[in-house]
C-alpha cells in the first residue's frame, strides 16, 4: 500500500521543518556571551518558530502548538534548565485560553452571528445608499464604511463582503477609467486600517494586549479605543486623500442601483441588540466592573443557547486564529522567563536614542515583516522583544508595533484583504505597490507620532 | 476501479419514479438557514432528493470565492492568494475530473449507501 502521507507537497513540508529545528539547535547551541543555558535554548525556539511562520510551510497555528512542544520539552520539564517542578509547565500552555483569547472568541462569535443573518451587507448597504453619487465622496462612504465594519468582523471577512458589493459598480466604469483602482484598493486599505480600532479588529491587537497583561500592564477595551479609532478615523482620511489623488475620478456620477431594503426580521434585531450591550459593556468595565473576556462570554452563551447559532458556526469561528494568539503569547513566556529578551534587547544600541526615533526603528520594523509575512507572525515575533526595551514605556512600544503590523498594504501577499482585492483582477501588483507603499510609509510616521503624543 | 481504491466514486442522480437522469433544481432560501435544494424529476416531476448546501461555488468563480471568504478565516496574506489563485481553476478541474469518473466507473448503488450521513451535534 502507498503511504498517502507522503505525498510531494509533505515532503517539502517535513524538509523546511527539518531545517527550521536544525538551524534552532544550531543557534541554540552558539555560546553566545551573557546568554544563559535557558536563554539558549529559547532563542533556538524562537529561531524555529520564525523560520516556520516566515516559510510557511503549514498553517501559523501548527507552529504555535510545535512552540509549547519545544518549549515543555527542553525548557520545562522536570530538572530542565528554567528548574520547573510538577505542573509548573502550564504556564507555556495556559495563554491558549487566556482573557484576550477569549475576548477574541467573544468577537469572533459576534461576528459569525451578524454573518450569518446578513447584518453586515444590511449595514454596508444602508450606509452606501445615503453617500451619494460623487466619486471621491462615495470612495469615502466605502472606506469609512469598511474600517467601522473591520473593527468588529475580521479583516477579511470584511473585505470580502465590500468588495462584493462594490464590484458591480467598479464594472460600471469605463475600462481605462483609473478610478476603479481606487475604489477597488481603498477597500483593503481601510480594512487594514480599520482592525487597528478595538482590541478585537485583527489579532496584532490581541497579541500586544496579552503580552502587556502577562507583565500585569492592563489596557483596557475603552484605553484601546481611545487611541485606536483616532488613528483609524486619520489614516482613513489620509488613505482616501491618496487614493483620490493617485487615482483621479474621470467620471462625476457613479451609477449605483439602490434596492429597497425589506425591513429587519425579529432575529437580526436581537442579533444587533445583543451586540450593541456587549460593546456597551466593555466599554464601561470600570465602572461595572466585569472583565471584558467575560463579558465576551455573553454572546457565546446567549446565540448558542438560543440555537441561533449551531455546531456548524462553532466549528467555523476561526479558532486557528486563536491559537496563533495563544503560540505568541507563549513564546514571550518563554523569552522573558529565559532572559531572552532582555539580552536581545541589550544588544541593539539603544541607550541615547530619542524615543521617537526608537519608536520609529520598531514601527518600521513591524511594517516591513508584514508585508512579507502575516501580521500576527509579525506581532508574535517584535512584540515580545520590544516591550523589554527600558527606554520606552512597554504599552508605547507594543501598540506601535501592534499598529505598524496593520500598515500592510504593499504586496498582495502582505494581508488577506490584499489578496482578495488582487484576486479581481482589476488592480495588478505594480497598482498595488504604487499606492500601498506611499500609504504604508505615512501609516507609519502618523502612528508612530500620535501613539507617542498619546502615552 | 482505480477510482475506488482511492474511495472516490460518483455517480448521476437518479428518478426514483421513472429512472430519468434530468433534473431541475428547486432552490430555497430562508435567512440564517442553509440553502436547500429540492430536486426535481424533469420528465415525471417527482420529488428526486432533497441537498443541503454548504458551500456553493458558480461558474463565476471570484464572486462564489467572496461568499465563501466571508465566513472563513484566513490570516496568513500567502495562503489567502493561494485560496484565491486556484479557487477558479480548482472548480473546473474537479468538473471535469467527476466526469470521468462517471465515464468510466459510475456508481450504481443507491445515494443512501453512499453518502454516510452524520448526524450533527443538535440533532
Ligand atoms: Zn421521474
Amino acid at each position: 500500500m502507498e503511504l498517502i502521507i507522503l505525498t510531494r507537497e509533505n515532503i517539502k513540508t517535513l524538509i523546511i521543518l527539518a531545517a527550521a529545528l536544525a538551524a534552532g539547535f544550531v543557534v541554540s547551541s552558539l555560546n553566545l556571551p551573557g546568554l544563559s543555558e535557558a536563554g539558549r535554548i529559547t532563542l533556538g525556539i524562537f529561531t524555529t518558530a520564525a523560520i516556520l511562520w516566515v516559510m510557511e510551510p503549514f498553517p501559523l497555528y501548527v507552529t504555535s502548538f510545535i512552540i509549547v512542544i519545544l518549549e515543555v520539552v527542553l525548557l520545562a520539564r522536570e530538572g530542565g534548565p528554567l528548574q520547573m517542578t510538577g505542573k509548573e509547565y502550564t504556564v507555556f500552555l495556559s495563554p491558549f485560553f487566556d482573557s484576550v483569547v477569549v475576548l477574541f472568541l467573544g468577537g469572533f462569535v459576534m461576528a459569525k452571528a451578524v454573518n450569518r443573518y446578513g447584518l453586515d451587507e444590511r449595514i454596508s448597504r444602508s450606509i452606501l445608499a445615503r453617500v451619494g453619487t460623487r466619486p471621491s465622496i462615495f470612495l469615502l462612504g466605502m472606506m469609512v464604511t469598511t474600517a467601522f465594519l473591520s473593527m468588529w468582523i475580521s479583516n477579511t471577512a470584511t473585505t470580502a463582503l465590500m468588495v462584493t458589493v462594490a464590484i458591480p459598480i467598479v464594472k460600471s466604469f469605463p475600462g481605462e477609467e483609473p478610478f476603479r483602482k481606487a475604489l477597488i484598493l481603498g477597500i483593503p486599505f481601510s480594512a487594514n486600517i480599520g482592525g487597528i480600532g478595538t482590541p478585537i479588529g485583527t489579532p496584532p491587537n490581541a497579541i500586544a494586549m496579552g503580552i502587556l497583561n502577562q507583565m500585569e500592564l492592563e489596557i483596557s477595551f475603552i484605553d484601546w479605543m481611545l487611541r485606536g479609532i483616532p488613528v483609524v478615523i486619520i489614516l482613513t482620511a489620509v488613505c482616501w486623500f491618496m487614493l483620490c489623488r493617485i487615482f483621479p475620478a474621470g467620471v462625476d456620477r457613479i451609477r449605483m442601483e439602490s434596492e429597497e431594503q425589506e425591513p429587519m426580521d425579529r432575529k437580526s434585531k436581537f442579533i444587533l441588540s445583543v451586540f450593541l450591550v456587549v460593546v456597551a459593556l466593555w466599554l464601561t468595565s470600570s465602572y461595572h466592573g466585569i472583565p471584558s473576556s467575560i463579558v465576551a462570554l455573553i454572546p457565546f452563551v446567549v446565540f448558542f443557547g438560543l440555537k441561533l447559532l449551531d455546531g456548524d458556526d462553532l466549528n467555523a469561528l476561526g479558532w486557528g486564529i486563536l491559537f496563533i494568539i495563544g503560540g505568541g503569547m507563549s513564546l514571550g513566556i518563554a523569552m522573558r522567563e529565559s532572559g531572552l529578551s532582555m539580552w536581545i534587547v541589550d544588544l541593539i544600541p539603544f541607550a541615547g536614542m530619542d524615543i521617537l526615533m526608537i519608536l520609529f526603528i520598531f514601527a518600521v520594523a513591524a511594517a516591513l515583516m508584514t508585508t512579507f509575512i502575516s501580521n500576527s507572525a509579525t506581532a508574535n515575533l517584535l512584540i515580545p522583544i520590544v516591550v523589554g526595551v527600558p527606554a520606552v514605556a512597554p504599552e508605547t512600544s507594543a501598540v506601535v508595533v501592534a499598529l505598524a503590523a496593520s500598515a500592510a498594504m504593499i504586496l498582495p501577499i502582505s494581508t488577506p484583504p490584499n489578496a482578495i482585492a488582487y484576486g479581481s483582477g482589476l488592480v495588478n501588483v505594480r497598482t498595488m505597490i504604487r499606492g500601498g507603499s506611499i500609504i504604508t510609509a505615512i501609516s507609519i510616521i502618523i502612528i508612530v507620532i500620535f501613539i507617542y503624543l498619546l502615552f | 476501479m482505480r477510482y475506488r481504491e482511492k474511495k472516490e466514486t460518483a455517480r448521476i442522480e437518479h428518478c426514483e419514479k421513472c429512472g430519468s437522469t434530468a433534473t431541475k433544481n428547486n432552490i430555497y432560501f430562508l435567512k440564517g438557514e442553509y440553502v436547500k435544494v429540492y430536486v426535481e424529476c424533469a420528465d415525471c416531476g417527482a420529488f428526486v432528493a432533497r441537498y443541503t448546501l454548504r458551500g456553493y461555488t458558480s461558474n463565476r468563480t471570484y464572486e462564489s470565492l467572496l461568499r465563501n471568504l466571508r465566513s472563513s478565516r484566513f490570516n496568513s496574506g500567502k495562503r489567502t492568494m493561494k485560496a484565491v489563485e486556484l479557487f477558479g481553476k480548482d472548480v473546473e478541474e474537479q468538473f471535469q475530473h467527476v466526469r470521468d469518473i462517471i465515464r468510466e466507473d459510475e456508481d450504481q448503488r443507491r445515494m443512501e449507501e453512499i453518502i454516510e450521513e452524520d448526524f450533527r451535534e443538535e440533532l
